[in-house]
Parts: C-alpha cells; structure tokens; sequence
C-alpha cells in the first residue's frame, strides 16, 4: 500500500502573467505551489472533483457575460498529476482554474497555521417559516400558526468564479459566498508598460486572489465587520486582505532570496514583496502596482520612492482601501524592524564586525540565512497578527482594537518578548497616529487587556465555565469542518431532541434568571440583562416561552495554541451581540438624550463581547467590550444606551454627506445598509 | 456704435435645468437676444410653454443667439417638448461645442465612442429593467436574513441608473461604426434651426467680437477641451490619466459583451477559443448541475451587468465634459459673465493649458488666460447644479476673487434624478458661494430646503448673507424666472 502523498504540486504564478513577461522577473515567478492533497473522487469521501471542487472551495468556471461554462480541469487526470498541474498561460481557462485554487487553499492553509483551527464559511443565514397546523378542519381556534426563525445554514465551500464579469475588478461576495473575479481589456498610461487592450485576468493574480480569499475567511470568523459602522471597520477588511497577501509572498523561497540578493538584504527599498496587483495597477493606467506598503510612485518623476508617514493620514484617508493601506503599512513596517533586528548579527558576522556591507552582489550562502530570517520573521508577524483576530470586539472594530488585540494575544502566547516584537508594533502605529482609546497612557502593558475580576458572578458563572469544559472536550478532537460547526451550533442553541442528548444551549444559560440583573457581568460586556430593556429599544425576545432582552451568542469556538516555548494554551473564545434601536433627540432641558424608536427614523446601535476563557485556569481572562450600555452610568447602578458610542456611531451614519464617493451618492442606499457588496478590489469611482 | 451697457439675465424655473434668456441692454433698449439652453429633469409636455411664451414676448420672436451648451436632456429636452412652439421663433445663430461638428475627424471618433457606451449602458439598463419587472430580487432574496436591505439596494441601483440613462440621448440599436447624429441635425429635424449655416460649432481659445447689436462684448470660449485627456478626466486626482497614447479610450471587453462594441472581433467577445469551452461530457456535463445545485442565491447570472453603473457616470461625466463653456466679456469693464454649462473637473483644467484670449485693455488687444478671466467674473452660472464636481477648487472657484459677484444655480429638488438627491446641493461650494456673492445667489427651487442642505456641520453661512439672499429670491417667488442685472 503506497503512502498518500502530503502535497499536489501545482504550477503558477508568484505574482501575475506580467512578471512572466520581464526578463529579470520571469525565472522566479513561475513557482510551484504546494496544496495539501486532497483524495480523488475515485474514494468515496469527499475528494478533489474535476473543477477542481474540494473540501473548502468549489471552482466553476462559468462566465455569464458569453453564458459559457468552461471545461473544469481535473487535476487528478494523470497527465495533469505527472507534471505538477498545467503550465501557466493566459489563454488556458483550466489553468486560471487551476491558479485560483492553488492560491486559495495556500491562502487557507496559511492561515489555519496562524489561526490553530479550521476555517470556516460564514453561514447562510435565512429565515425559515414554519407553519403549524395543516389539519384540513380549521377552527376559527385552529388557525394555523407561522413562526419563523433565523437559521445558520453551513456553507461547506467557497465558490470561486474566476471568470464573473467584464470589469476591472474582483470581489467576495457575502451574500454568495463566492469570489468574483473579472477581466478586462488594459488601459495602460504608457504603451511601453503594458500591450494596451491586453486582456487582463485578474483571477491570475496572486495578491488578487489571496485577498480576496482573506475577505472569506475573515467573514468567517467576524461576521459583523461588514457593518460599515466606523471608518476603521471596512478598512481593517481590506488592509487585513492585504497583508495576508503580502506576507505571502515570503512564503516562496526562491522569489524571496532573489528579491534579498536584489536588494542587497535592504527590504525596506523598493522590491516586489511589498508590492500588490502589479498587473493589474498597469492595466488600469497607473505607473506601478496598484498597492505597495512601503512606496509610492512620485507622481511628477513617476520615480519609485519610500512612503513616509506624516501621522495625518488616520485623521484624514477615508476611502476604505486608502485607510486600510495605513494599517498595512504599520504592520509591514513592524516587520522590517523585526527582519532588521534579527539580521545585525548575521550583517557584522559577514563584515568583519563593521555591519557595513561591501559593494557587490552578497554572497549566496548570507543570502540564503537572510532569507531565512526574513521568511520566519514575516511569518511571527503574519501569525501575531491572524492570533489578535481572535482578540478583537465582535463589532464596530478600530485599528487601534486591533493594536490591543495583537499585543494581548501576544503576550497570552509569548511569556518573554526578548526580541522587542510588541514594541515594534506600537512605535509603527505610533508613527501613523494610531492609539485606541480608553487607555491612560501608552505602553505593552496597558495596552494589553485587563484580566477581570469574576469572584461575585456566583454560582452561575461556574457552571457556565463548566458548560464550556464539555463543549472543548467535545471539540477539540473534531477535525470535519461540518461537525465542528454542528457542535458550535449545539452549544450555541442547544439541542432538545430525545432526553439523553437534551443540552441547554449557551444562549438559554445566559438568560436564564440566576444572570438577569447581574450588575458585575453587565459591566464587563457592557450588555443589557435586565428588566427594562424595552425602555432602552432593545427587542424583546421570546425564546424559551419567556420575554427576555434580545442577544444574540455570535460566536463560539476553541483555540488551541503552542508557544514559541511549547507552552500551550487552550482558550474558549464567546462573543456576544446585542442591538438597539434609538433616536438622539434634545429634550426640554435642552439635554441630548437617547430614546428608544423602532420606526425608520431610528437607527440601529449593535454592542457586543468578546469572552476569552482559559480552560488551564478555568476562568475568564478577558472580556473585550463595545458596550451597548454607558459603563459609567452602569457603576451607578443606572442603565442607559452608551451616548458617546451612539453620537459617533450616528454623525459617521447618517451624518456627512462630502464624505461619499460619487458613485455611492449615486448607487448607494447609505452605510446601514451592509447588504450590499461591500468588499469590491478597488473601490469603484 | 454705442457699446452694450448692462445684460439682464433671466434664469426660467424649469426644474434643475438650464434654461436662460441674456438680454443684452443700450441703456434702456435691448440690443442683443441671446438664449442658452432649454431643458430640465423629468420634463413634461407643457413644462417649458409658459416660458416659452414669456420669452417670446420678450423678444419679439427674434433669437439673436441660441447657444447649445451639451447633450443631455436637461439641458435640451425642451427643444423637443416645445418644438412647436420654438420653431415658431427665429434663431439668427445657433453656437455650438466641436464635438458636435460632424466634419471634424476628432469630433466623430468622439461621438462614435459615446454611441458605444451608449448602447451598453442602455443594454443593461433593458436587462436590469427585466429583472426589476419580473420580480428577481424579491424571490432572489425572499428567505433571506436582511433580504429587505438588499432588495432596497437592488431598486436604487437600478432607479439611479435608470435615471443616468435618460439623460443621456437616446442610443441607436446596434453599433455601427457611425457616430451618434449632432444636435444640429437634430434640431434641424426639429426645424429650430432652419439654416444649417446658421449654426456654428466653436474649438475652445476662439473668441467672437463684432456681433450686430452686442457691440462692446467679448465672447471668450474657454471648453471643451480638444484633447481627450481632458475629457475623460471627472476627478480631480487625475494623475492616472496623463499620459495615455493609446487608442481605446474604454474597456472592449464590456462594451462587446453587450453589443456595443464597433469592434466586430470575436477575440474581444470570447477570451477563450471555443475548444475550451464546456461540451456535454460528463465532466463538463457535471460543472452546469453543480452550478444550479447551490441554489439561486449562489448564482452569477446578472452581477456582471452592475459593472454598467460606473459606466454610466463616466458616461455622463464625459457628456458634462463636452459643454460649451462660454466667458462673456464687457469691453470696457473687463468684467465677465461665466456661463460654463455642466463642464466638469478636466474641462476647467484645460482652460488653464497654454490658452489665452484676446481682450481689451484700456484700448489695447492683449491675451489673458484663464485666471484673468475668473479673476473678473461678476457673474457665474454654477456647473452641472451646484454638485461638487461641476466647479472646480483651486483652478476655479477660488480664482473668483471679484467683491462683486452674482451667481445662479439651477437646482430644483422638485425635478431632480435621483441619484443626485445626495450630491446636489454640495455643501462646502454652497457655502462658500453664499459667502463669495454675499447673498447674491438665486435658485430655480425652493430655497429654504437647498439652504437646509448647505447648511451642514462642516461649514458656516452668515446669517446676514442668507437674509440678503432670501430678500432677492424673495421677489420672484411665484413667477417662473428670476432675474438680475449685470452692469458693464
């Protein structure tokens, strides 16, 4: 019996057709990338069919524009084994199958290393309706009744559209659940950079579909960060999109060390790691990439030169890609001064001590041990930052949550940060002007989260606790994606089939009467538990037979993760979601205040938990809050909707007009309306 | 011969649409008659009758001038509506842009580009139209959690779209490698314009002087540009578009899928040979059941087609592009009347190019450029109704530094498209303009709502300005024109 092999090679490219194309490039962007190998058809199980359509994404190839379907490849087809997939080329839509699939599952599996578990979908969420009572005799007392609900559907697969529209552009699509990706004829400003009315195909693009592929798994795991709730939130989508894509790009050895002996070890110059969507910037008339963390092109000299940051670009950018460049740039500088760091012995061993390199190519074997330090470090950073995802509030994110969130999950991981990593990430968000909010002063340790003080929550709180030990010792073996998403959806909403399996969800525990008007854990989530909450305009819910405040348990799941010193960790990661429908009005006093008004003229205000319990010390180590509730109010013991949240959330809402595009003025139908394909590759004009 | 002394300028209320009559005045008489576009948003048959016949009897029938500034329907829809009633008039002279002269070469390849994005947009627009009317979305998203919000998205797509295309001009069936008719042609059907060679098409840097019965006056043309560059350009960061060379000014690949493309070659309609695509073998058989085995809500069919929104804007941009942009200039004052159409971003910028015109002062011919002549504009017709976008900052309004500026705005929020509900008024133009005329400012609508809507957080109207402006559109209310009166 032979061995299953552990990886299907594939042929593609690093970056994209055009680097093919430059003489100095075309050696290092044809690459082979490594997939997991996933079992033929052939095997009964749920394998690699023609498509190619796997595990975690389904291509197909159909092109709506011309209503074709393409030939799916089948990449178990021996002739396609024997020769790592097909050869890279432009006019082969089996190979641009091939591309994207490649890429996307490098993308996922690069990521789950980060993440310590499995990637989900985010699910389908529909409402079922449910009618009782279908006798023939109806009664006037024997109506029948329909309820409806909201179900979470799982979504096994992305679907991958490599060839979806006719547009220089590429999108995920929540709703769908798929990636769009489109090609278009090139419009290059200069003919001596690009074949104009070159068919360009951005399903060939590496940074593309890593990207895009980045918007899936993100949604995955945060649902609610395609609410446009504040300049930050679709922001961190696209730079967090970004930086995956980038830091990709050291994963493949040979386009890293040509790029280290390019730039002679000096990564902060221009090179092609920190550049994304080269052809694609080309085609759509731009003098380079369409996205570089670290430069720009002058746009007088259209010379290359580093992007400085002056500290106004978070107060000023708002277009959400533009913003989300200032996070990408943070990161990867944060990363350049960890590369910097962990070469300057290797630069004073290879020069005598001087640390000033000789002019010259460097020789091959400092090239291969930089390489080696760059790849590690980009993975450290890449890997701090999939972790701190887990660290962040369910909503209304900011980049400097995201900061908080890195350093905590850092911290939680790594006892002794000897080489100055946290560090490296504060001071490059320092120098862009970055800080949260809600800390007295800047360092490690008060931007790490508080662990909070629990020892008043009761009893229930440790059978809450031990409710959480049965759900990880039910998990922690699973590795089907579908199961793990059925026992998340257990504990989530219990499951009341025959006696023996009957499980109080995690929901129903939360409701249950030993919680209501427990002030210490309202203060902690900054949500509402109490009677009165229809004053506030939170809906009421009648699960369980019995009014209660509506919340909604957004998410649930187990990490586990090794430490750079072995030590390991196992965490239960709950977060908590509760909305609000208000209206800001003066009253008579001439007092701004809150009311609760479910009509059109409200809005919605959403708060929400992240709970981090750690199952070694069996307690909660963190709760990261956007708090529906003021908490300074809520110390003296008085229950109101957070003004300050409501006030921000509204004027960024409702408010300024000049802060649209044209196009969304046109189009749009405002930024509560979250439905709307909001993740498009480059914003459109 | 005595020199014009002072021009009335009447601003009729249609809707947001420009429809002017300039009264050019010796002393007390009128010496020169001069109409500048007829057309509004959501025009109705009788729209433009009562103003029509206002115009006639102010004029005796008798049209020194008729200038033409672009094709978009609120700015010529009435010509259409009204064509019974103004072929009844006389038109000495009818101006229009280059692009509109079918005997220039540039002008041709520009229109025959314009029947192309024309008939894509219009092909989606029939196809999305479809969809709306056959219910798609509501069964599309039925079960769907936030299936409202969708749906509501969905419909204002497809409403401002809608609206975008019906100001554009009607575009031909099928491409032709034609280019689309010139207003003059049209308006020759129409029988406003009787003799073609009264009809003048105008290339920008020309100036024209001598007119019988405007003596005294200057009229500076300053747009469109003739290089596409600039037509092309809507925003102001422009910097991508500066050095193109090549041919196509828009994406094939688009266009051909919708059959809009002069371009009959199969390679841009199909990206692939048609080996590639799927045959009924199992395989292939098997990709079109996994396909419709997601369910609708998975599906792609029509996603493709919202690619024609952005289109559509670049389509109207390019048209607002090609207006007429027309600087009137008393001899004697130097002062200025600027009436730029809807000219957006580009077209402002190319006047500032290696341009200058040719003006009197004190006695002398010398040439100017463009900052001399916003510096001594007295008089503007705010672009393309007050958006952002139809006056330019820094090349624009911020050269109007004359203390003794009049402005109008014809933006009615009783007619308007719907799109541009958000966009119109722009607050932070608004404001300033209220602050540059110090309350000279007259508007086609009503006045309280457009002052709410400049009146936002970000900016500061003094209340003095505001009660001189409501004094002065005050005096019109009830009447279909506002009026006033600028001095040479």
């Amino acid at each position: 019996m032979n061995k299953k092999p552990p990886f299907r090679k594939l042929r593609g490219y690093a970056f994209d057709p055009s680097l093919s194309l430059q003489i100095d490039t075309a050696l290092i962007n044809n690459i082979t990338y490594k997939i997991p190998w996933e079992d033929g058809e052939a095997n009964g199980k749920a394998g690699l069919k023609p498509g190619p359509r796997g595990e975690y994404i389904e291509v197909i190839d159909y092109d709506p524009t011309v209503d074709k379907f393409y030939s799916p490849v089948d990449l178990n087809d021996p002739y396609i084994l024997a020769q790592d997939g097909l050869e890279p080329s432009g006019s082969n839509p089996q190979f641009h199958q091939q591309m994207v699939y490649a890429v996307a599952m490098t993308t996922i599996k690069n990521f789950e290393a980060g993440l310590g578990r499995l990637v989900l979908w985010s699910p389908h969420r529909i409402i079922e309706t449910n009618t009782t009572n279908t006798k023939k005799n109806k009664t006037k007392k024997n109506q029948p009744k329909t309820t409806t609900r909201i179900k979470d559907e799982y979504v096994p697969t992305l679907r991958i559209y490599p060839h979806a529209l006719r547009d220089a552009n590429a999108f995920y699509s929540p709703q769908k659940k798929a990636l769009l990706f489109g090609y278009f004829a090139a419009r290059p400003a200069d003919i001596k950079l690009q074949m104009p009315d070159n068919l360009t195909f951005s399903c060939l693009s590496h940074d593309i579909i890593a990207h895009e592929t980045t918007h899936a798994i993100l949604d995955g795991l945060h649902r609610k960060y395609t609410e446009d709730t504040n300049p930050d939130v679709l922001a961190f989508h696209e730079a967090f999109a970004d930086i995956v894509a980038l830091f990709q790009h050291f994963t493949f050895p040979e386009v890293l060390k040509n790029q280290i002996a390019a730039t002679r070890g000096n990564l902060a110059s221009q090179n092609l790691l920190g550049k994304l969507a080269q052809e694609f910037g080309i085609a759509i008339g731009s003098y380079g990439s369409l996205r570089d963390a670290i430069g720009t092109f002058d746009k007088e000299t259209k010379e290359w030169k580093p992007k400085v940051p002056t500290g106004d670009e978070y107060r000023t950018l708002t277009e959400p890609h533009e913003r989300g460049s200032i996070l990408v740039a943070a990161i990867f500088e944060a990363f350049l001064s960890i590369y910097k760091r962990r070469i300057a012995d290797l630069l004073r061993i290879a020069t005598g001590g001087t640390g000033v390199l000789e002019q010259g190519e460097l020789h091959p074997d400092l090239v291969n041990r930089l390489a080696a330090e760059a790849a590690k470090a980009s993975r450290h950073v890449l890997h701090m930052c999939i972790r701190a995802l887990d660290y962040c509030p369910p909503v209304d994110i900011t980049f400097g949550d995201f900061l908080r969130a890195i350093i905590t999950a850092d911290v939680d991981v790594v006892t002794d940060d000897d080489r100055d990593y946290r560090l490296a990430f504060v001071d490059a968000f320092q120098k862009r002007g970055i800080y949260p909010t809600g800390i007295k002063q800047l360092s490690v340790e008060s931007l790490t989260y508080p662990t909070p003080d629990t020892s008043s929550f009761g009893q229930w709180f440790r059978a809450l606790v031990d409710f959480l030990r049965d759900y990880r010792n039910e998990i922690i073996y699973c590795q089907k994606r579908d199961e793990i998403f059925e026992i998340n959806r257990k504990y989530i909403a219990g499951s009341y089939g025959s006696e023996e399996e009957k499980i109080f969800g995690l929901h129903r525990r939360l409701v249950a009467k030993a919680i209501k008007n427990t002030l210490g854990f309202e203060k902690l989530t900054g949500l509402m538990f109490s009677e009165n909450w229809k004053s506030l305009g939170i809906p009421t819910s009648m699960a369980y037979g019995e009014e209660g405040p509506s919340f909604a348990v957004h998410s649930l799941h187990l990490a586990s993760r090794v430490g750079p010193d072995g030590s390991t960790s196992n965490q239960i990661i709950v977060s908590l979601t509760q909305q609000a429908k208000i209206r800001i009005k003066t009253n008579k006093k001439g007092e701004t205040v809150i009311v609760a008004d479910e009509t059109d003229e409200g809005f919605t205000i959403t708060g929400g938990c992240t709970l981090i319990f750690d199952l070694d010390t069996t307690d909660l180590k963190y709760a990261i809050s956007k708090p529906l509730l003021d908490i300074e109010e809520l110390n003296k013991n008085v229950r109101q909707i957070n003004l300050a949240r409501s006030i921000v959330l509204q004027k960024y809402q409702l408010g300024v007009i000049g802060a649209q595009t044209r196009f969304q003025a046109y189009f749009g139908t405002g930024k509560q309306n979250s439905f709307n394909e909001p993740f498009h590759f480059l914003h459109t004009q | 011969m005595a020199n014009v002394t002072k021009i009335k300028v009447r601003m009729y209320r249609a809707g947001t649409g420009d429809f002017f009559l300039l009264r050019f005045m010796k002393g007390s008489k009128v010496s020169f008659k001069m109409m500048i576009d007829c057309g509004c948003i959501k025009a109705g048959k009788d729209t433009f009758t009562d103003m029509i016949k206002d115009l006639k009897s102010k004029t005796g029938g008798v049209i020194d001038l008729l200038v033409v500034t672009h094709e978009h329907a609120d700015h010529i829809n009435g010509f259409e509506k009204s064509s019974a009633l103004l072929s009844q008039l006389t038109f000495k002279k009818v101006w229009f842009a280059w692009t509109e002269d079918d005997q220039d070469g540039v002008a041709n390849d520009y229109r025959e580009n314009r029947s192309e994005l024309g008939i894509a947009v219009n092909a989606a627009v029939n196809r999305l139209n479809g969809l709306m009317k056959n219910k798609y979305y509501e069964s599309l998203f039925a079960n769907e959690v936030g299936g409202e919000f969708m749906l509501k998205g969905k419909r204002r797509f497809i409403e401002s779209l809608n609206a975008l295309n019906s100001l554009n001009p009607p575009a031909p069936l099928a491409a032709t490698g034609t280019p689309l008719p010139t207003m003059i042609e049209k308006l020759m059907d129409l029988n406003i314009i009787k003799d073609r060679a009264s009809a003048d098409c105008l290339l920008p840097g020309e100036t024209k002087t001598g007119l019988a019965g405007a003596e005294g006056i200057r009229f500076h043309i300053l747009g469109p540009p003739r290089d596409f560059i600039y037509l092309d350009r809507e925003e102001a960061d422009g910097e991508n578009f500066e050095k193109r060379e090549e041919k196509s000014k828009i994406d094939f690949a688009f266009l051909s899928a919708l059959g809009a493309s002069r371009l009959k070659n199969d390679d841009a309609k199909l990206p692939f040979e048609s080996a590639h695509e799927a045959k009924s073998s199992t395989h292939d058989h098997k990709i079109r059941s996994e396909y419709e085995k997601g369910g609708n809500w998975r599906k792609i069919d029509h996603d493709w087609l919202y690619s024609a929104g952005s289109l559509a804007m670049r389509y109207e941009k390019s048209i607002n592009n090609t207006s007429l942009v027309l600087a009137i200039q008393f001899e004697n004052s130097e002062r200025v009347l600027l009436f730029p159409g809807d000219a957006e971003i580009g077209n402002w910028q190319s006047w500032h190019k290696n341009m200058e015109w040719p003006v009197k002062i004190n006695g002398q011919v010398v040439n100017k450029n463009a900052e001399y002549l916003l510096n001594k504009t007295v008089f503007y017709k705010v672009g393309h109704h007050l958006s952002q976008n139809g006056t330019a900052k820094g090349k624009g309004i911020e050269m109007m530094t004359s203390g003794e500026l009049t402005a109008m705005a014809t933006l009615d929020f009783k007619k308007i498209n719907t799109g541009w509900l958000n966009t119109m008024p722009s607050d932070l133009l608004g404001a300033d303009l209220i602050r540059r005329t110090k309350g000279k400012f007259y508007f086609v609508g009503d006045r309280a709502k457009i002052l709410s809507n400049i009146n936002t957080d970000r900016v500061t109207v003094k209340k003095a300005d505001e009660k001189i402006l409501n004094d002065l559109n005050k005096k019109f209310d009830g009447k279909i024109y506002l009026e006033c009166e600028i001095t040479g």
